[in-house]
Formats: C-alpha cells, structure tokens, sequence
C-alpha cells in the first residue's frame, strides 16, 4: 500500500480544500446574516413600544363616558362618570343580579368600543375579567377568545361589587408579525407609519 | 524553458483554487460588513426608543408636576403646556410630542416639536397613556407620543 502522490493529486487535494473553505464560508455568513437580523423578541408588559400595563390603568380609571340606561325591572342608569373599573364589576355581578342579557351585552359592546379605540396599530385587544377567589373566567371582551399564540399582557385587581376581587387581564394580539412591520426605506425605520397604514387599510376594508 | 512551462501550467491549475479562496474570503466579510453595519443601525434606533421612553417619561412628570397618581390633570391645562425644554438633552437630535385623546372621544389636545424630518437617518418611537379630567368632570383616556430622530 505504499507509493507516491503525484502532482495532480496534490492540486485535486488543494481544489477540495479550497471548496471546503467555501462552503464554510457561505455556511458561516448565512449564520451571520441570520443572527444579526434576527428580530428582538418582546417579552413582558411591552410589546415593542406599547406600554400595555399603562393602557390598562388608564382604562379602568377612565369614565365609561356616557350614561347607559338600562331596562330591567325598574329603569336603571349607569352614569357618564360611573369608572370603567365599577362597570365591569356590575357587568360581571349582572348574572346574579338578574340583568336579562340583552343588557349585559349592551354595555359590553360600549367597552369593547371603548377598548377597540386604545388598540395600538395592527393589533387587536382583549379583556379577560377572573373571579380571585375560584379562578373562572367570568366576562371576556370581546367574546371572541385570543388565540393562544404571540401575546403579550398585563394584569391588575379590582373589587367586585360583592366583595369578591376580581383580575382584570389585559390581553395585546399582534395582527401581524413583528418582522413584516419591520419596514425600513434605506435606513430609516417606517414601522410606525406602516402599521398605521396598514390599520387605515383595514378599517377602510371594514367599511365596504 | 521546461520550468516556465510548469510554472505557467501551475497558475492555471490553481485558478480554481483560487477563486473558491477568494470568493469565499469576499462572501465571509461582506456579510461581516453587512452584519456590523446593521447591527450599529439597530443600535442607534434602540438609543432613539430609549431617549424617546425618558423624553415621555419626562414629559409625564411634567403634566403631573409633583402631584400623586390619583391627582388627575385637567385636559385643558395640557392645552396650555410647555415641553419645548425637554430637547435641549437631546443632543442636536429632533424631536415631537403629541397628546390626543382616545377615549371619550378622538381629539387633539397638544403637540410640541423642534426640526424637520428632511434626511432622516432612524427613528425612535415611543408611547403612553395617562388620564385627565375633561370640562364635563370625566376622566378621559390621552396617549402621549413621542418620536425622536436623528437627521445626517
């Protein structure tokens, strides 16, 4: 098994190197490529720049903003001032108290207009409301349910109107993935201006 | 002569080698640049959010004015205010401040700014939320925005 490596061998031997090089080059840059532009994965109570605990507060303080009758057995009124944190107490007490549900989901849809009109651009809201003490979920907002997928909340407790508290979650949904928002003309960055496109977009495909 | 002839023979052997060599070296710091420049853009636009999250934060104090959380600020007082100091840290970089309200009904209430946005280079964005009392006596829902730039 013994004999010599001729010149050709060597120069096959230095073609194969050089095309191992190569392949590791490419192989390593596409890495490098990828790691660099790889997006920032948001965690926590932000997602990106929105600052959803801060959305929260505001909404639970906030005035429900206009006076909601309502027909039960007597006419009762919620009034402009009534704090939106008092009014999903009674929303979700409705049900013990008899409220037919006509009511009930009368003034769910004012909060979810009232939610629907913090959403940051191209994202969707939603309020889930859970009784402390057993752990129900006992009124979402919308009633459609988030998908379990990329969200992002903030949480806070409140006093039920039977002396039960209760925790108020504040679910952000990204409409669309962080990467395709990444939008940039040369250097500058339009995630802002296109999201807001885009939500205009939407609304005007809501309106036909 | 006969080694002239291998010597020519050689460099033509090893062009092949060659070019895999050099395309390789050329792919591995073009994507190196690449890699480093845009890293250094997501770097500057990071440092635009962060100067634009303490510019809000900034400003938030400002309408708050030292009072506790509870101690709501009127709408109206928000009309009349003054933010334009709160660029002067901002070195040489522009900036503008808006506040709407959202919630009772969609409306403009202030916004503050200094330069354009000709030869813009990147952006930070930043937003938040705060109360105020409307002339009605309601507690209203306000989103304060902040975008900060640097121009070439």
């Amino acid at each position: 098994m013994s004999g010599t490596l001729g010149k050709n061998t060597f120069g096959q031997l230095a073609l194969m190197d050089a095309m191992i090089f190569f392949a590791f080059a490419a192989i390593a840059s596409s890495v490098l490529i990828q790691s660099a532009s790889a997006p920032h994965s948001p965690s926590g109570e932000t997602y990106g720049e929105v600052d959803l605990k801060g959305i929260l507060e505001s909404f639970l303080q906030a005035s429900v903003g206009r006076e909601i009758v309502l027909s039960i057995d007597q006419e009762t009124s919620i009034p402009a001032d009534a704090q939106m944190a008092e009014v999903l107490a009674l929303v979700v007490s409705s049900e013990a108290q008899g409220w037919p549900n006509q009511s009930a989901s009368f003034i769910e849809d004012v909060l979810a207009r009232t939610l629907k009109s913090l959403e940051p651009p191209s994202s969707d809201l939603f309020l889930m409301i859970y009784s402390m003490d057993l752990g129900n979920l006992e009124l979402s907002i919308p009633r459609a349910m988030p998908s379990a997928s990329n969200q992002f909340a903030a949480s806070a407790i409140i006093p039920g109107s039977d002396e039960e508290a209760l925790l108020v979650s504040m679910i952000l949904q990204p409409a669309f993935l962080p990467e395709i928002l990444d939008v940039r003309v040369g250097d500058l960055d339009l995630r802002p201006c296109v999201a807001f496109s885009l939500r205009e977009g939407d609304q005007r495909n809501d309106d036909q | 002569m006969r080694s002239d002839i291998d010597a020519v023979a050689g460099f033509f052997e090893d062009l092949p080698v060659l070019i895999y060599v050099l395309s390789g070296t050329l792919v591995l710091a073009s994507s190196a640049t690449w890699a480093a420049q845009f890293v250094s853009e997501s770097r500057d636009t990071r440092s635009l959010g962060h100067l634009a999250e303490s510019l809000a934060d900034k400003a938030l104090a400002e309408i708050r004015n030292g009072q506790p959380d509870w101690h709501l600020p009127t709408v109206r007082s928000l009309e009349g205010l003054n933010l334009s100091h709160l660029g002067d840290d901002l070195q040489g970089r522009k900036f503008a401040i808006s506040i709407t309200m959202r919630h009772p009904t969609e409306d403009f209430v202030f916004s503050a700014g200094m330069g354009d946005l000709n030869d813009t280079i990147s952006t930070g964005f930043c937003s938040r939320f705060l109360n105020a009392l409307t002339d009605d006596g309601l507690v209203a829902i306000l989103e304060l925005r902040v975008i900060v730039w640097h121009t070439r």
